[in-house]
C-alpha cells in the first residue's frame, strides 16, 4: 500500500499557567493514497489538535509536539524548515475548516482567494491563477462570473463549497476536513459532501475527515478511528468499526444515538464525562465511565488486533472470553 | 382522542425589512393534545424558532390566534400575560448564553421563582431550589458554583430547571440538544422524556436533527419557508413521506449504519428568500416534479387520517408509497 501519511507516537501537550494539558497522547495513524478515514469522537477528544499537529500548526507557545514519526508521503515534516512547510501547506496537504464563515477573508472577492493558493504554488501568472480560480468555482457548482463577489454575498453552503474550491486549488494529496458540514444545513450538508466525494475521487486525494457524527463516516469514508482522551480507542475498516465493534466507548457513542429504525423509549447515555485533559487517569481514560471496567483496566492499555485493520486499545480483552454487548452484524 | 391543550390557528408573523416584508411564519395551524410532543422541524430560517416566539409572544404575533386552555393568548394583557407564562415555559438552545454569568445555579433556579412570586419565604425558596436541582439530576455540591464552572450538559440541566420551576403545562423546547455531544444529548434527551411522563407535560420540541425529533415526538410538521407542508404522526411521516421536500429531507440524514446505504434525493440550490415570496408553492424553485399548479398557493390537505400535505400533487405523485 502506498501511505500518504505515516504518524507514530504523536503526543501534543500545552503548557498552561493552570498545568500541563495533555491533548494528544501517542497516536498512531496511517492512510493509503485514496483512502479516507474518519477521525470521530466528542469535544475535547483532541480530533482538532490532531489535524493542526499534522500541518505542524499547533501554535507553540503553549504547544510542545513530538512524534516519532510524521511523514507525508514519505517527506519528513517533523524537521522541515518554515519556507519548506510553506510550500507543503496547501499543495501538498490542505485543510477545510468548521465555520466557512470565518475561514473566508471578508476584504477579497473569493476569485483572489482560490487565485492566492494557486499563485503561491504554482508558476503561473495573475492571468493564469485567477482563470484556474474561475474554473475551480465552476467544479464546486458556482458559476465562474461570481468569482468577483465577496464572501458576505454568499449563503454559508456556498462559503463552504468556495472553501472547498480554495483546499483543492493545487491538487493536494492529503485534505483533512474538520466538521466541514456541522454548520450547514442537511440538504446543503447532502450537497457539499456528494462535492467531496466526486472531486476525491477525479483527483484520488486522500481524506481525513475529523466529524462527531458516525452517520457521515459511513457515508464518506473507507475506515474509521474513534478518538478518546487524546488518543485512538478503535481503528479498523468501516465494516470492523461499525459492524464489529469492540471498544466499549465506540458501543457507547452507537448506543446514545436515536436510532431512526428503532424507536426505542430511552436512549442508554455514556455515564459522566470526559476526564480532565490536565490530569489524566494513569490507566485507560475511560475507565471511570465504562460499564465493563475491571482492576486491569488501571495499567496503561496496549493496542491489540483482531484482524489486519482492527486495532483496538482495551485491556479487557485479556480477560477469557470478554465481549462486548452490542451485537456483531454479520 | 383527549382535550387539546394549545391551538394555533392562521398564525403569522411579518418583519419588515428594508427590501420588503419577511414573511417568517406564514398562516400555520395546529393543535397538540394535552401530554404529547409535536415535532417542528426544517433547516435554518424555515421560521420554526420565530413560530416558538411568537407562540408564547416572546414576538408579537403579525395576525392569528394561539389558544391555551381555551384561552386566547393573542389578546392578553401584559399582567394576565404573565400569569399565563407561568404554565408556559421555554428552554433555549443554548445554555452557554442564555444563563447569567454572574449569578449561581441556585440563583439561577431561584429567579422565575421569585419573579413570579410562587414561593416568598427564602427557607421555603430555597428547598424549592433543592428539589429542582434534584429533578433534573445537578448535585447538592453545585447550588453555589457559577455556569463557567459547569460542562454544557449541566448548563443545560439549569435552564430545564428554571424551565420547571413554575410548574408549567406545556415547554417549548428550541434546539434543547444541538450544542451538546451525542453522549451528554441522550442524557438531557432521556431527562426531558422522564419529565414530560412524571409531569404530564405537553412539549413543541424544535430542531434541525431529524433523528432526535423521530425518537422524541408524537407527531411531526415539517417547515419550510414560514408554511408547513407536512404534518403526520412520526411513524408514518418517516415511512411515508409524502412532500417532495420531506422526502429529500430524510433522506438527506446520514445514517450511521453500513446496510443503511441508501438512494440520496439531491435538490437544487438553497432556501430561496422569505421577503415577499410569489403567490406560488414555496417549494417551487427547488422541487423536482413541478409542473403548472404548482405555480398557486398550496393549502394542507389530509390525504390519511391526521397526515397533512401541502403539494397537490402528493397523492399523484405517491413518492411515499402511500
Amino acid at each position: 500500500m502506498d501511505k500518504v501519511l505515516d504518524v507514530k507516537n504523536l503526543a501534543v501537550r500545552f503548557e498552561t499557567e493552570d498545568g500541563v494539558v495533555r491533548a494528544v497522547n501517542g497516536l498512531d495513524l496511517e492512510l493509503g493514497k485514496g483512502r479516507s478515514i474518519g477521525l470521530v469522537g466528542e469535544t475535547g477528544a483532541g480530533k482538532t489538535t490532531t489535524a493542526l499537529a499534522l500541518l505542524r500548526l499547533v501554535p507553540d507557545p503553549p504547544g510542545v509536539v513530538e512524534c516519532e514519526k510524521l511523514e507525508l508521503d514519505g517527506k519528513d515534516i517533523l524537521t522541515m524548515s518554515a519556507k519548506e512547510l510553506e510550500s507543503v501547506r496547501g499543495n501538498d496537504i490542505s485543510m477545510i475548516f468548521q465555520d466557512p464563515m470565518t475561514a473566508l477573508n471578508p476584504v477579497f472577492t473569493v476569485g483572489e482567494q482560490i487565485a492566492e493558493s494557486i499563485l503561491l504554488h504554482e508558476n503561473v501568472t495573475k492571468v493564469e491563477s485567477m482563470k484556474r480560480a474561475m474554473e475551480m468555482l465552476e467544479l464546486v457548482g458556482i458559476p465562474a462570473e461570481r468569482a468577483y463577489d465577496y464572501p458576505h454575498e454568499f449563503s454559508g453552503g456556498m462559503k463552504q463549497r468556495v472553501v472547498i474550491a480554495i483546499a483543492l486549488a493545487c491538487h493536494p494529496q492529503l485534505l483533512i476536513a474538520d466538521e466541514p458540514t456541522t454548520a450547514l444545513d442537511v440538504t446543503i450538508q447532502a450537497q457539499v459532501l456528494d462535492l467531496m466525494r466526486r472531486l476525491r475521487e477525479q483527483y484520488q486525494t486522500s481524506l481525513i475527515m475529523i466529524t462527531h457524527d458516525l452517520g457521515i463516516v459511513a457515508e464518506v469514508c473507507d475506515e474509521v478511528a474513534v478518538m478518546y482522551a487524546g488518543n485512538i480507542v478503535e481503528k479498523g475498516t468501516l465494516e470492523d468499526g461499525f459492524n464489529h465493534t469492540k471498544h466499549p466507548y465506540t458501543e457507547g457513542l452507537f448506543n446514545s444515538l436515536p436510532n431512526i429504525n428503532d424507536r426505542k423509549a430511552m436512549l442508554t447515555p455514556i455515564k459522566g464525562l470526559m476526564p480532565d485533559p490536565t490530569h489524566l487517569p494513569e490507566g485507560c481514560p475511560f475507565e471511570p465511565r465504562c460499564p465493563y471496567a475491571g482492576e486491569d483496566c488501571k495499567q496503561p492499555q496496549s493496542v491489540r488486533s483482531f484482524n489486519e485493520t482492527h486495532t483496538v486499545r482495551c485491556s479487557a480483552y485479556d480477560r477469557p472470553g470478554f465481549h462486548i454487548e452490542r451485537k456483531e452484524i454479520d | 382522542m383527549s382535550e387539546p391543550i394549545l391551538e394555533v390557528k392562521d398564525l403569522t408573523k411579518y418583519f419588515k425589512t428594508k427590501s420588503g416584508t419577511l414573511h417568517a411564519v406564514d398562516g400555520i395551524n395546529f393543535t397538540i393534545e394535552k401530554g404529547k410532543t409535536l415535532g417542528l422541524v426544517g433547516e435554518s430560517g424555515c421560521g420554526k424558532s420565530t413560530t416558538g416566539r411568537t407562540i408564547l409572544r416572546l414576538l408579537e404575533p403579525t395576525s392569528g390566534q394561539v389558544i391555551f386552555e381555551g384561552k386566547d393568548i393573542s389578546t392578553l394583557s401584559k399582567h394576565e400575560l404573565r400569569k399565563a407564562r407561568k404554565d408556559m415555559q421555554f428552554i433555549f438552545q443554548d445554555p452557554y448564553s442564555s444563563l447569567d454569568p454572574r449569578m449561581t445555579v441556585a440563583e439561577l433556579i431561584a429567579e422565575p421563582i421569585e419573579f413570579n412570586k410562587i414561593l416568598t419565604d427564602k427557607k421555603e425558596i430555597e428547598e424549592r431550589v433543592a428539589e429542582l436541582m434534584y429533578t433534573v439530576g445537578l448535585a447538592p455540591r453545585l447550588f453555589n458554583s457559577y455556569p463557567h464552572e459547569l460542562d454544557g450538559g449541566r448548563r443545560q440541566r439549569i435552564g430545564v430547571a428554571r424551565a420547571l420551576a413554575t410548574n408549567p403545562k406545556f415547554i417549548i423546547c428550541d434546539e434543547p440538544v444541538s450544542a451538546l455531544d451525542v453522549s451528554i444529548q441522550a442524557q438531557i434527551l432521556n431527562l426531558l422524556k422522564e419529565l414530560q411522563q412524571k409531569m404530564d407535560l405537553t412539549y413543541i420540541f424544535i430542531t434541525h436533527d431529524l433523528s432526535v425529533v423521530n425518537h422524541f415526538s408524537d407527531d411531526i410538521a415539517v417547515m419550510y419557508l414560514g408554511q408547513i407542508v407536512e404534518k403526520a404522526p412520526s411513524v408514518e411521516l418517516f415511512e411515508h413521506p409524502m412532500h417532495p421536500y420531506t422526502q429529500a429531507l430524510l433522506s438527506a440524514i446520514p445514517i450511521p449504519d453500513l446496510k443503511a446505504k441508501k438512494e440520496r434525493i439531491l435538490i437544487k440550490g438553497e432556501i430561496t428568500s422569505p421577503i415577499d415570496p410569489p403567490q406560488e408553492c414555496r417549494f417551487y424553485k427547488r422541487c423536482n416534479y413541478t409542473c403548472e399548479e404548482c405555480r398557486k398557493n398550496q393549502k394542507l390537505v389530509e390525504i390519511s387520517p391526521n397526515h397533512f400535505v401541502a403539494c397537490q400533487r402528493a397523492m399523484e405523485l405517491n413518492l411515499g408509497n402511500l
